[in-house]
């Protein structure tokens, strides 16, 4: 082949301070994602279970949409499109603050909201519906119920599956280079770009994709395992 | 909108056949479905090492599996883009470096869940096998993988949803199908994105929505005649 | 203590309780039995309120269940519900499930409700499972636990429906022994069963339903003897001819 491997250049000064830059706008990105989409999944998950038929059907057609649409054209809706309906005033200010980052956790956390929220769905809808007549039977209210009862079953039993959505959001990340987003695998791009030493550059991005995906799914089973429902 | 589909809907079509390359909603389903045809058998493959006998075949299964979930797809696909034309001498066009990439990427995830099928079945199945003197090779392929494969069927028609949104990310690597065709009316139109990728989105939604319909569909006509319980968690 | 009146249920087009009179004294044991179907686990689910009646009457000593001043929690947390299934939650431990009610109904603190909870679990045999999760015990130690839940606020009345009907035979004994040692106790105790021999020993009253209509309602001595209603010989000898 001929190829004469190189890593101390791809390592070393301002390759280096790329690969770290990527790395921490990579993760910015995936926390404030998360954060937000699960604190959006649950408040999705309420209102989908207020007995309402259109707010369940807004949000169950929320969730279609962000299931049936692949995750990179949400973010070219909101990068190109979004952009659209924006005055033009306020277009310029986002452009000079970097206005990708935002487009990219607004697409990601909406994506996995719509995710999450059928996890819990799911996770609320397991429950045998005699636990509710239990809860009330002691003398409980309906809130009293959800909250000592229904609910600290409910998000064990979805675990698994939020943990599962928390490593597809990690590699989602990816997908904000498309829209210029400077992170992990757009900086690899980048530096084979400028140094042509394909394997390197790309190998220490997958390599740190890796190691944090890895540690994502040691520390995700692990906690399935300590909050796992067993119903008998 | 209507405008648009009007003036491109050829494009969007088949892309510039017959003046170029086959593109567009044509492109996007060819993709999809060489995939799934190739990860099939590689699939099945990696199911049948991973549910088997523990030793280094299992050991190397779960390895690919295992690392192929800890990478982004992405990343794949710029490793079979710039790797393969090296690896293999002569450059290459771009939708074979995707499908390589995708076909990697699934090979792991639809391998999981014909696993699931396989596991899923009774055990008393390769005990009646072994107990008719069946060997390996015939008990496998002909009683424990016509049965999981056809439980596991609403989730392989899943994975061709997932494949099917998998494929726009071709467009990063200027691969003619839809999404990337789509850019380019944008670069022409500049002032309706809004309106062109909501087409793009609609003509995606479209698609997923009635294959996940029929999965659904079958998933309720399997369950009446499906041996065995399966159950296989959400894969991306 | 327990008075229903004219009571009637509808579930939509079928009628499954038909003007039920009957009183449940206080501290007397009354066991309700008669054939699936026949209404007698609906209507125990009516004295507090999980199953709603469209005509009649229930007072619980002496108050309408249904009336306009009463807190349907505080009626409830006043009467102890023992479900067929155990119905424990999973995700708390024994000692946790006795607690609950002591915790988020009489808002006591932990270091208060404890001690309470390992004294019924004591009562009921379970001191040493207080760690437990409900998956890793036997259903007969699962329903005494359950029984143990609904006792720990104190209240007036026990209803059980059907409580060992779900448990496995060797299991039954341990449970009808801690009803046994309950019902001496002076506590008013409606107790949906099959277990005859139990109803024999232990009950004050039997209730015989059928169809939804309260068709005999006799004291043991009466309810097994030749004197009791058609409906009720014809029942007793296909219980017996089982077991």
């Amino acid at each position: 082949m001929g190829y004469q491997f190189d890593f101390g250049r791809v390592l070393q000064g301002e390759y280096l301070q790329l690969i770290l830059e990527g790395l921490q706008a990579t993760m910015v990105v995936f926390v404030f994602s998360w954060i937000i989409g699960l604190v959006l999944a649950v408040a999705l998950t309420v209102v989908r279970a207020i007995e309402f038929k259109p707010t369940q059907f807004l949000v169950a057609a929320f969730v279609e949409y962000h299931r049936n649409v692949p995750m990179l054209i949400q973010l070219f809706v909101w990068y190109f499109g979004f952009a659209v309906i924006l005055p033009d005033s306020v277009n310029d200010y986002l452009n000079d603050v970097g206005a990708e980052i935002g487009y990219a956790i607004v697409a990601l956390a909406l994506n996995k909201a719509a995710y999450m929220s059928e996890d819990f769905r799911s996770g609320l809808r397991s429950i045998h519906p005699a636990q509710m007549e239990a809860a009330r039977s002691i003398g409980l209210t309906y809130l009293g119920a959800m909250c000592w009862v229904i609910l600290p079953q409910a998000w064990r039993l979805a675990l698994p599956a939020l943990l599962g959505q928390t490593l597809i959001l990690f590699k989602g990340t990816s997908l904000a280079a498309a829209i210029g987003v400077a992170e992990l695998s757009y900086q690899a791009r980048y530096i084979e770009e400028q140094s042509f030493r394909i394997f390197e550059a790309y190998g220490i991005a997958t390599a740190i994709y890796m190691i944090i995906s890895f540690a994502i799914m040691w520390l995700s089973s692990i906690l399935s395992k300590r909050y796992e429902l067993r119903v008998k | 909108m209507l405008e648009i589909i009007q003036e491109y809907w050829l494009l969007l079509l088949i892309g510039e056949y017959p003046h170029g390359k086959l593109g567009g909603l044509a492109m996007t389903l060819i993709i999809s479905f060489v995939s799934l045809i190739v990860t099939f058998p590689c699939a099945v493959l990696i199911a049948l090492a991973r549910t088997g006998k523990p030793g280094i075949i299992q050991t190397i299964a779960n390895g690919f599996v295992h690392s192929v979930r800890a990478i982004p797809l992405l990343m794949l696909i710029f490793w079979a883009y710039f790797a393969l034309p090296m690896i293999i001498g002569f450059p290459i066009d771009a939708v074979f470096t995707l499908i390589v990439a995708i076909v990697i990427y699934q090979t792991a995830y639809l391998g999981e869940i014909i696993a699931a099928g396989i596991v899923g079945l009774p055990k008393g199945q390769r005990e009646a096998a072994a107990a008719l003197g069946l060997g390996y090779i015939p008990t496998t392929f002909k009683v424990i993988l016509p049965q999981a494969i056809f439980n596991v069927i609403p989730g392989i028609v899943n994975q061709l949803t997932t494949i099917i949104k998998e494929s726009s990310l071709g467009s990063i690597i200027a691969v003619s199908e839809l999404s990337y065709v789509m850019l380019q009316v944008n670069s022409n139109e500049v002032t309706k994105p809004l309106q062109i990728f909501g087409i793009l989105a609609a003509v995606y939604f479209v698609l997923c929505f009635s294959l996940s319909q029929a999965t659904n569909w079958l998933e309720r006509r399997i369950s009446a005649r499906r041996t065995g319980q399966v159950i296989v968690e959400a894969v991306a | 203590m327990i008075e229903f009146q004219n009571v009637s249920k509808w579930f939509g087009a079928l009628q499954v309780l038909r003007d039920v009179n009957a009183t449940v004294a206080k501290g007397t044991t009354t066991v309700l039995c008669g054939p699936s179907g026949s209404g007698k686990s609906t209507l125990i689910r009516t004295v507090n309120r999980l199953e709603p009646i469209q005509k009649g009457q229930i007072t619980l000593a002496g108050r309408d269940i249904y009336a306009k001043d009463v807190d349907v929690n505080v009626l409830r947390s006043g009467i102890g519900f023992v479900f067929q299934q155990f119905n424990l939650f999973p995700h708390l431990s024994v000692v946790e499930n006795v607690m609950l009610p002591l915790l988020r109904i009489r808002e006591r603190s932990r270091a208060q409700a404890r001690p309470v909870a390992m004294q019924m679990l004591e009562r009921v045999g379970l001191a040493d499972k207080a760690n437990s999760l409900p998956a890793d015990i036997s259903g007969g130690q699962s329903q005494r636990v359950a029984i143990a839940r609904s006792l720990i606020l104190k209240p007036e009345v026990l209803v059980l429906d059907e409580p060992t009907s779900a448990l496995d035979p060797e299991m039954v004994g341990e449970v009808l022994k801690l009803l046994r040692e309950l019902s001496a106790d002076g506590i008013t105790m409606m107790c949906v069963t099959h277990e005859m021999g139990f109803a024999r020993e232990v009950a004050d009253r039997i209730w015989f339903l059928r169809n939804g209509t309260l068709t005999f309602d006799a004291e043991p001595a009466q309810f097994f003897s030749d004197e009791a209603h058609q409906d009720v010989r014809n029942f007793l000898s296909a219980v017996r001819k089982n077991h």
